[in-house]
C-alpha cells in the first residue's frame, strides 16, 4: 500500500524571466555605454555583463533562453532528485518501519507526485504574523495542480508502467469520458454514449471522476510548455504521453514525463549523517522504535544541527515579535 | 557542489534513470501512431515497449 503524506505541485514563475529581461537591459545599456572605447571593451562587455556599480558582480554572459532552459532544467532536477532523497532518507526508512504504523498500513511508502508547469502567477503573503508564506495565484498554478493529482494517487512502481507502456493508454480509451481530460484523438472517437459510459464506469470502479486520474501511473508529469523550455538534451530524455484538454479550458495540453527508477538507487545507510541523527533523536522522543545508534561525532552534529534550527526560527520571527511590542 | 548538467552529473539522478533510448524511440514512434489515430499499430508498438524496461 503506498500512501502519500504530501504532494507537491510546483509551477515555475516567469519571474526569473522578468530579471533576465532585466539583465538584458543592462547589456544593452552597458554595450552602448561602452562601444565607443574600443573594440577590446566592446568585447570583453560582449562576454560579461549585467556588472554592478561598484564592478563587483558580473555575470556570465548567457543569454535569455539559455538562461530560462537552465533554470527548467534544474527545476525538473530537483523533483528527480527528491524522489532520489526519499528513497535514500533514513528518517522516512525509521517512520516506515515503526511497528504501530506497520500493523494499521501494511507496506507504508512515503510518496510524492510533481506537477511542472511554467507561466505567470500572483506572489502574495498568507498566514499571521507568527507564520508569513507565500502564495501563489494563477491559472497556471491549477495547471501544476492538476497535474499533480494526477500522479497522487500511485501505486508503488510507477516508472514505466503499464499504463506508460500501453496497457492502460487503451484502457483509457474507454474511460475518457469519465475523466477529467480527454484527448484528442479520443474526442474523435466518442461523440455519443459520453453519460451512459460515466455512469458505467462509476459503477464498475465505485470511485467516481477524481480516481480516474489514476491513469497517469507517472509520479512526474510536466506540459508541453515545461517541456519546450528544456534544454534539448534534456528533452530527449522525456517523452509524451499524451494530449488533454483539461477540464476547464479548451486548449488541449500535450503530457511529458520523465522515467524514474529509484529502485535502482543504491542506498548507504551509514552515509546518511544527520538523516539518521533526526531518526536517532525521533525515536527516542517517541521511544516505540529500536533506537539508532548514533556514530562517535553525532553529539557535535546534533549541537550544530539545533542551534541551526533555533537560529532560523529566531531571525524570521524577530522583526515580527518586535513590531508586536512595539 | 555544483552541477554545469545535472542529468549527466548528479549521482542520484544518472543512477535512476528510467529510460533508455531504444525504449524512448520505441515509444515515440508508438505515441506517434496513438496520437494520429492508427490504433492498431500504436497497440503492437506499446506492447513492444513493455519489454524494454
Amino acid at each position: 500500500m503506498c500512501v502519500t503524506l504530501r504532494s507537491l505541485s510546483l509551477c515555475l514563475l516567469c519571474l526569473f524571466e522578468e530579471r533576465v529581461c532585466v539583465l538584458g537591459r543592462n547589456l544593452t545599456q552597458v554595450k552602448a555605454t561602452d562601444h565607443d572605447k574600443g573594440p577590446s571593451t566592446a568585447a570583453r562587455e560582449t562576454r560579461y555583463y549585467g556588472a554592478s556599480p561598484d564592478g563587483c558582480v558580473e555575470w556570465q554572459a548567457v543569454d535569455k533562453r539559455q538562461r530560462i532552459q537552465r533554470v527548467a532544467d534544474q527545476a525538473l532536477a530537483s523533483m528527480v532528485a527528491i524522489m532520489s532523497m526519499l528513497k535514500k532518507s533514513a528518517r522516512l526508512r525509521s517512520y516506515s518501519n515503526m511497528p504501530a504504523l506497520v500493523a494499521r498500513i501494511p507496506n507504508f511508502e512515503v510518496k510524492m507526485g510533481f506537477g511542472l508547469h511554467v507561466g505567470w502567477a500572483i506572489e502574495g503573503a498568507i498566514g499571521s504574523e507568527y507564520k508569513v508564506d507565500a502564495s501563489y495565484l494563477s491559472p497556471n498554478v491549477n495547471m501544476a495542480a492538476r497535474l499533480e493529482v494526477t500522479p497522487r494517487c500511485l501505486p508503488p512502481k510507477t516508472h514505466l508502467s503499464e499504463m506508460s507502456s500501453g496497457r492502460t493508454v487503451y484502457d483509457k480509451s474507454r474511460l475518457s469520458n469519465l475523466l477529467e481530460v480527454t484527448t484528442s484523438a479520443e474526442s474523435r472517437r466518442h461523440t455519443a454514449g459520453t453519460d451512459e459510459k460515466r455512469s458505467l464506469m462509476a459503477a464498475e470502479n465505485g470511485r467516481g471522476v477524481q480516481a480516474a486520474t489514476k491513469q497517469f501511473q507517472t509520479p512526474l508529469l510536466m506540459t508541453q510548455d515545461m517541456a519546450n523550455i528544456l534544454t534539448p538534451g534534456t528533452r530527449a530524455m522525456c517523452r509524451q504521453i499524451d494530449r488533454v484538454t483539461v477540464k476547464g479550458s479548451t486548449q488541449p495540453v500535450g503530457l511529458f514525463t520523465y522515467d524514474v527508477d529509484v529502485e535502482r538507487l543504491r542506498v548507504d545507510w551509514s552515509d546518511s549523517m544527520c538523516v539518521c541523527l533526526t531518526s536517532h533523536l525521533h525515536t527516542h522522543t517517541l521511544n516505540s522504535c529500536p533506537p539508532v545508534t548514533p556514530p562517535a561525532w553525532a553529539d557535535d552534529v546534533r549541537c550544530v544541527c539545533v542551534c541551526v534550527c533555533v537560529a532560523v526560527t529566531a531571525s524570521s520571527r524577530t522583526p515580527w515579535r518586535s513590531r508586536r511590542l512595539r | 557542489m555544483t552541477y554545469t548538467n545535472e542529468f549527466e552529473q548528479h549521482p542520484d539522478i544518472t543512477s535512476t534513470r528510467g529510460w533508455t533510448p531504444e525504449f524512448l524511440k520505441a515509444f515515440r514512434q508508438a505515441y506517434q501512431a496513438y496520437e494520429t489515430g492508427n490504433w492498431a499499430e500504436a497497440k503492437d508498438l506499446l506492447e513492444r515497449t513493455k519489454v524494454w524496461c
